[in-house]
């Protein structure tokens, strides 16, 4: 009879025990469990929240109860961090641990990974770092893109991959970004600063000013939801004066969009519809009505203007094979009726008008021309600088209009070397090759090495890049034409992220290593990135989970591997930065704001620093334009670029023009045999494609688990499809999967997929079905034009179809696949 | 912890947490070819669905071939299982098949980490693995049969954690087919042989 004794005697001598091993659960102090928990403040780009941590774990989040609109997307937050498909531990693509640059790319995406430690991880990372320096230069490595990140001033993960890397060697960098590529080259040129990054008339100022605004393409009351720092939604009360004065008939409010905007229908404008893709032809003939009509401000034009002569030549005919841009000329071409255009020109010259874009508008092919031309109207109606008028490219973004207080904020951790050090490998050889190339070209890039682009007056010759290092970037959510960037990931030798969850970018990896989210960190942020309302504290809310840890620790332990971890940190800890930035903050702030000590301010959670002062955009300017000059080669407003005409690009010349693009619905190229334009704008219920991988909160959006297709009822009916029906959307480029929202807001001829949708093919093969609706399966992945070289992901025309025969299951969420 | 040494069943379910919270090492796979789990396996259980699940296991390690790369591909199984998310995934995490949208840590983790802290217990060498791994849980079970006189019955504790989800486990790991079929078998086995340590119904 075998009893528990002899099994355990047995046991002791057989080889069974070596299977057995030390047990993974260990004696601890036994320990109450009846805590209610602990609240503590935060910050995201989501806004300030309030987490209960109740046994080492978050266990409900809630908005801070001053927050005066919060979004609904808190209510996504918990599912990030403990999301299914959160990056547990270092893994390496195993064909590529065994073969490493000899080893198979075409299976990239759809391959098998193994577990390593920390130590053969960042061993690894820096044995690649040290090949491609040596073997290939500067010009083999890319580090260069970079993404909305978390927030959090020090652990800011664009500035750690960015210091990290450069303190290794040189690398190639990228110019501009996704978001506003086309719009922050052109208007330097024009009004002398980016403008889409820039504070913007108060909005105050605004609602006591202005009697007509318009929202041209812009829709704030979706974008605003979310900041780049720590959003404090102190804009959006706005938008209900807004809303109050229009219905009183203080304001007219008007929405320049085809389809219809949260923001009109929140604020009740009037929409004005144009077809896609045609905002300029319908400005020029703005501009005509102005001109023909006497309505332009000719001493606004003389006085503060450059180059509007040979614009107006333009205009009225006089160049350009005599085409006179008449409202009748444009009419055809945009969809608005000539007295429609006539009588909008009249309401804009009547009175104050400000005029507010977004920035989908520039993110089309030649997406530097509405920009201009917007710039040109504003300048023609000569309120540029006046309380309530003048132009604006940034009041949908991050609180911009909201006073700003003046308050010094906290600095961040440094993203370049300290003053005199030089990289490890500090060759600046890039064989002939450029060291810096705009940003949505990289896969034009990869796939044409030697290759030359003309880009804002410069030649660049794309570099032979073997490698590749993202951090909290996902160029496979903000990048154009997936079947290209297939092609193009095989070309790479090695790529190495980092990031939390596994989304594309990562499945495309080598080498995955895992950081952990903001909650699990202790940090700092700006609340409110353009108001300087005050100062959040980020304290950790639970450890790292898995094996995750900090962007702080992956890179500085990347740079014990070459001696420099202590130059790195500083010979700081995290907590002690922390304190750093904010002692820095508090010091300069001294006499004019109060702040706590660091330690007290570290248990109230913020610090805030009231109302901030109205002020007016580009008043300065048109007080004294000589001593306030813009930041234009003339100082003054250029209607006509001398310096973009020297460069003689054939798209994007002297001045605004209409330019056809390669594709355009509503009878334009193409929309013969694909007949919708596709617009995909950022989202509602995401940032961008953070959050989309929060699975309750999708499920709050999603159309039988895809990414929802909006579209309208004729388009719908002619197609056989319902509301709630699975579609395929479809081109020459690419197809998708995504579920039809059947809507009033949508004219005929035009779709609209959110970017940001997680990519998730059927299988590895070039044109697969995406199986949840990312649109950039679809998007078109040409430059902008040869100034900005820009992302051109509105212009494309697509097809749908009701979705027939077995459905693919989701693969967007999912780990890579083996081959 | 020394107690869950002592009873045949705890033995079963300590190899079974052994499996699924770490890939095999090279001694380990040797062990495994040499029949060392042979005295455990009795503990399975005398079931049909035990016996086949014991086959099946032993089946699976005869089939390993016989080359250098072995613990490479079993490492990226036991990866595509258990570490990487995905339709192709069986997460050893009893949130996963319990919570909405498969959640990490949530109802069933919380209790586990009630009972961990109340019985002085965490795990060792520092890893932040959740509460309610099946490794953790399945260890605390041998905990539990080791004990003269445990905390909750361990049929009670199966009853209650293991078997709502461990049948969805052993299916996901079984659906799809990895390079080798060791970690599916030991996942059928975990669910057999916990299937069988249900409690008896009495009659009414």
């Amino acid at each position: 009879m075998t009893t528990r004794r002899t099994v355990l005697k047995g046991l002791a001598t057989s080889a069974a025990a070596g299977l057995l091993g030390p047990s993974i659960l260990t004696k601890a102090a036994a320990a109450a469990t009846t805590s209610e928990g602990t609240w503590h403040i935060t910050g995201s780009h989501w806004g300030a929240v309030k987490a209960l941590v109740k046994g080492g774990k978050v266990v409900e989040m809630k908005p801070l109860e001053s927050d005066p609109r919060p979004t609904d997307m808190v209510n996504g937050i918990k599912g990030l961090i403990y999301n299914p498909s959160r990056i547990k531990y270092p893994m390496a693509r195993a064909d590529w641990l065994d073969n490493r640059d000899k080893a198979d790319r075409t299976t990239r995406g759809d391959n098998r990974f193994v577990r390593i430690t920390w130590d053969e991880a960042l061993d690894l990372f820096h044995e690649e770092l040290e090949r491609v320096q040596t073997t290939y230069g500067p010009s083999g490595l890319f580090a260069g893109a970079t993404g909305w990140r978390q927030t959090g001033q020090f652990h800011s993960c664009t500035n750690h991959m960015n210091r990290a890397v450069g303190m290794h060697g040189n690398y190639v960098k990228k110019a501009g970004d996704y978001s506003t590529g086309a719009g922050q080259t052109i208007l330097p040129y024009v009004l002398g600063s980016t403008e889409v990054y820039s504070q913007g008339t108060s909005w105050p100022v605004i609602l006591d000013n202005s009697k007509t605004v318009v929202f041209w393409a812009s829709d704030p009351v979706k974008n605003l939801q979310v900041g780049w720092n720590c959003e404090t939604h102190e804009s959006l009360p706005y938008f209900d004066d807004l809303r109050d004065k229009a219905a009183a008939g203080d304001i007219r409010v008007i929405s320049v969009d085809p389809v219809r905007s949260k923001t009109q229908k929140h604020t009740g404008a009037e929409q004005l519809y144009l077809n896609p893709q045609t905002d300029v032809p319908f400005m020029l003939a703005l501009a005509h009505t102005l001109y023909s009509e006497g309505l332009h401000d000719q001493e606004f034009l003389d006085i503060y203007t450059l180059g509007f002569e040979p614009f107006i030549d333009y205009v009225t005919g006089k160049g350009d094979g005599g085409v006179e841009k008449t409202p009748e000329w444009a009419a055809p071409i945009c969809g608005v009726g000539a007295d429609r255009i006539r009588d909008f020109a009249r309401l804009l010259a009547s009175g104050r008008t400000q005029l507010v874009f977004g920035w989908a508008v520039q993110r089309q092919q030649h997406g530097e021309q509405p920009y201009w031309m917007g710039a040109v109207l504003a300048a023609m109606l000569g309120q540029i600088g006046l309380p309530g008028g003048g132009i604006s490219y940034s009041h949908h973004y991050s609180g911009v209009g909201v006073p700003q207080t003046g308050a010094s904020m906290p600095g961040a951790f440094p993203l370049n070397l300290d003053l005199g050090k030089l990289p490890e490998h500090d060759s600046d050889d890039f064989k002939g090759a450029s060291t810096v190339i705009p940003v949505a070209r990289w896969v034009d890039m990869l796939l044409n090495p030697g290759g030359t682009i003309q880009h804002n007056g410069h030649d660049i010759t794309f570099p032979d890049v073997k490698m590749a290092v993202y951090c909290g970037c996902n160029p496979w959510h903000h990048h154009q034409d997936r079947n290209k960037m297939r092609r193009a990931f095989q070309q790479l030798e090695t790529v190495v992220t980092v990031d939390y969850s596994w989304n594309a970018t990562c499945r495309h990896s080598d080498l995955v290593l895992p950081a952990c989210t903001q909650f699990e960190r202790n940090d700092i942020d700006m609340y409110g990135a353009y108001s300087n309302t005050g100062v959040v504290a980020m304290r950790k809310l639970v450890d790292p989970l898995f094996a995750s840890k900090t962007d702080f620790d992956i890179f500085t332990q990347l740079c014990a591997r070459f001696g420099r971890d202590k130059e790195y940190s500083r010979g700081l800890t995290e907590i002690e930065w922390v304190e750093n930035l904010y002692e820095e903050a508090r010091s300069a702030n001294a006499g004019s704001f109060d702040m706590p000590p660091f330690a007290e301010f570290w248990e109230l959670g913020e610090v805030r620093f009231g109302r901030g002062e109205d002020w007016v955009r580009h008043a300065d300017f048109r007080d004294d334009p000589e001593i306030n000059a813009l930041g234009t080669p003339s100082g003054f407003i250029e209607i006509s670029s001398r310096t973009i005409g020297k460069f003689g690009y054939d798209d994007c010349g002297a001045h605004p023009k209409w330019m056809e693009k390669l594709e355009r619905s509503h009878g334009g190229p193409g929309s013969d045999a694909y007949p919708l334009w596709l617009q995909s704008c950022h989202p509602d219920q995401r940032l961008h494609s953070q959050m989309c991988e929060s699975d309750e909160y999708r499920a709050t959006y999603a159309v039988q688990g895809r990414e929802p297709v909006y579209i309208s009822p004729e388009d719908a009916a002619a197609r056989g499809i319902a509301d709630g029906d699975l579609v395929r959307v479809l081109n020459s480029r690419g197809q998708l999967l995504a579920g039809a929202r059947v809507s009033e807001d949508y004219p005929p001829g035009v779709i609209r997929i959110h970017e940001g949708a997680w990519y998730g093919p059927e299988d590895a093969s070039i044109g697969a079905l995406d199986t949840y609706g990312d649109p950039n399966t679809l998007t078109m992945d040409v430059g902008s034009s040869k100034l900005a070289q820009a992302t051109s992901a509105n212009t494309c025309l697509a097809e749908v179809e009701k979705f027939e025969g077995p459905v693919p299951s989701v693969t967007s969420f999912g780990g890579p696949r083996e081959g | 912890m020394q107690g869950s040494s002592a009873h045949p069943k705890a033995q079963l379910f300590r190899l079974l947490a052994g499996i699924f919270f770490r890939e095999l090492t090279d001694r380990e796979i040797a062990l495994y070819r040499e029949a060392a789990a042979e005295p455990l396996l009795a503990a399975a259980g005398s079931g049909r669905a035990a016996q086949q699940a014991v086959a099946d296991f032993r089946f699976a390690i005869a089939n390993w071939e016989q080359h250098a790369g072995l613990k490479r591909a079993l490492a990226a199984d036991y990866a595509r299982l258990f570490l990487l998310p995905g339709r192709s995934a069986a997460p050893p995490y009893a949130s996963a098949y319990l919570e909405e949208g498969g959640q990490l840590a949530g109802a069933a983790h919380d209790r586990m980490t009630v009972r961990l802290t109340g019985a002085g217990m965490a795990l060792s060498d520092g890893s932040r693995e959740p509460a309610d791994h099946l490794s953790v849980m399945l260890e605390y079970l041998a905990e539990l049969y080791g004990q003269e006189a445990p905390v909750e019955p361990p049929e009670a504790f199966i009853a209650v954690e293991l078997l709502p989800w461990t049948g969805r486990f052993a299916a996901a790991a079984s659906r799809v087919s990895p390079h080798d079929c060791f970690y599916a078998a030991a996942a059928r086995l975990c669910a057999a042989t916990l299937e069988g340590a249900r409690p008896p119904v009495r009659p009414a």
